[in-house]
Parts: C-alpha cells; structure tokens; sequence
C-alpha cells in the first residue's frame, strides 16, 4: 500500500498519554508513573504502543485508507512531546513512523 | 516469563464495547476522524484480561518487561455498547538469545460468530537485567 503522503501524527503529550490511558484501561506505571519510569531506566513516562499505532490508523483513515490488517514492530519508546511521522519505511517497503531526530519507533506492514 | 504459560486462557467471555469509552478512546485520538478510528481500535486486548491475570500468567516484569509488537486484523469497526464474545490466551512463550518473548492473542467475535477484531500482542522482557 502507499500512502498519498507522509503523515504528521497527533501531538503526542502528556494529556493524550493519560486520556489514552483511561480510555484503554491500561494504567501501566510505565504510562503513568514518572518516578517508576525512570527507575526502570526511562527518562520519563512512555506512550502507549497501542496509543502510537491508534494515531496511525487515524493518519491512514484521513488519507482515505481503510486497513484490514495491520502488523505492527515496536522499536524505540515514544516520549511526552516526541513529534511522529508517518511514512514509506524505504526499499525494504511497509511503513514507519520516525521522530524529528529520525529514529524510527514503529515499522508497519499494512494490507489494506 | 513462565514458559508453562503457554496456551493458558487469560479471559473466554462476553465484553461489552461500551459507547462511554469509545467516547473517551476518540478524545484521546483528538483528531477529527478520531471517531471512526476509535471503532476500530476501541480496546487493548489484554487489558481485558485484567493486568494483575496477565502478569500473574506470564510473569512479566512490569519493570523491565516492554511492549515489542502489536498486530491487528480488523473483521468490521465495532459498534457503540456491542456485545462482543472475546478470547484471550497466551498463545506463545519463549526465549530467543538473552530475551523471552510473550505473545497474547486476542480474538472478538459478534452474536453471528464473525470475526470483528484479532489482536496478536508480543512483550519482550530482558534476561538478566
């Protein structure tokens, strides 16, 4: 599949993490906790892997897609105020959304 | 991990996709075509087994044991307040190098016996560490 264009994602802030986590149920201390985070080596609370690919499907049905299936490798924590985008993942083809600073935290293979 | 916990059924039963938390899954996603996706990703499924049944089964680490992979396989967008029967097992557990994966299926089914969602949930947690 092909998307018409790279895709900025929604904010990711600490407001979103917490509504994400209410309306998830998952209260997970890594989500939540800032003091249990960084014990665990974090530099603060993580996103939700689910919240990050949520506001992928949400990117891919503003484009007009309509996903039936979606693989999903969670490579690199996504932080309070990380800015994600949405985008072809190269040669190697699927998606993957990257920060500003390029690191890739979601590679996808979408069938749509 | 407990590798014996392959195979374990963490909840078999009817879940509710109740129109509140497709409300609130849809403010999270903030977006104005939130509210279609939030029927398509109205829940995570092994917060449907409940944490402490999750964590107790696999014997994951909450400190050290991380979310790796999430795979959906979408049948139809939920509907507000549907009654879903829903699956979830541990389908797999295993070490490969110097970490032992987890893997959950969930599977959601209507009143017709059609698949609505399949979600495959993979944790990994470091040895050792």
């Amino acid at each position: 599949m092909t998307l018409d264009a790279a895709a900025d994602l929604a904010p990711v802030d600490r407001v979103k993490i917490a509504r994400y986590a209410g309306a998830s149920g998952d209260f997970n201390p890594m989500h939540v906790d800032e003091a249990f985070a960084q014990a665990a080596g974090m530099p603060s609370v993580i996103a939700h892997g689910p919240l990050t690919l949520s506001l992928v499907v949400d990117a891919l049905i503003a484009q007009g897609l309509e996903p039936k299936a979606l693989r999903s490798r969670l490579r690199a924590p996504v932080f309070p105020g990380d800015r994600l985008t949405l985008g072809p993942a190269g040669e190697g083809g699927g998606l993957e959304v990257t920060k500003d600073d390029g690191t890739v935290v979601v590679t996808i293979e979408l069938t749509v | 991990m407990n590798e014996s916990a392959k195979a374990t059924v963490l909840f078999s039963g009817a879940y509710r996709v109740a129109a509140e938390k497709l409300t609130e899954m849809e403010t999270a996603i903030g977006s104005p075509t939130a509210g279609v996706t939030a029927r398509r990703v109205p829940f995570f499924g092994p917060v449907i087994a409940g944490e402490t049944n999750l964590i107790t089964a696999l014997g994951l680490r909450m400190d050290r044991g991380l979310l790796v992979g999430q795979d959906y396989e979408w049948g139809r967008p939920v509907e507000a307040d549907e009654v879903l029967q829903v699956e979830i097992r541990v389908e797999d557990v295993f070490t490969k190098g110097t970490s032992q994966f987890g893997v959950v299926l969930t599977e959601a089914f209507d009143a017709d016996g059609k698949l609505v969602q399949r979600q495959r949930t993979t944790f990994i947690e470091r040895l050792g560490s």
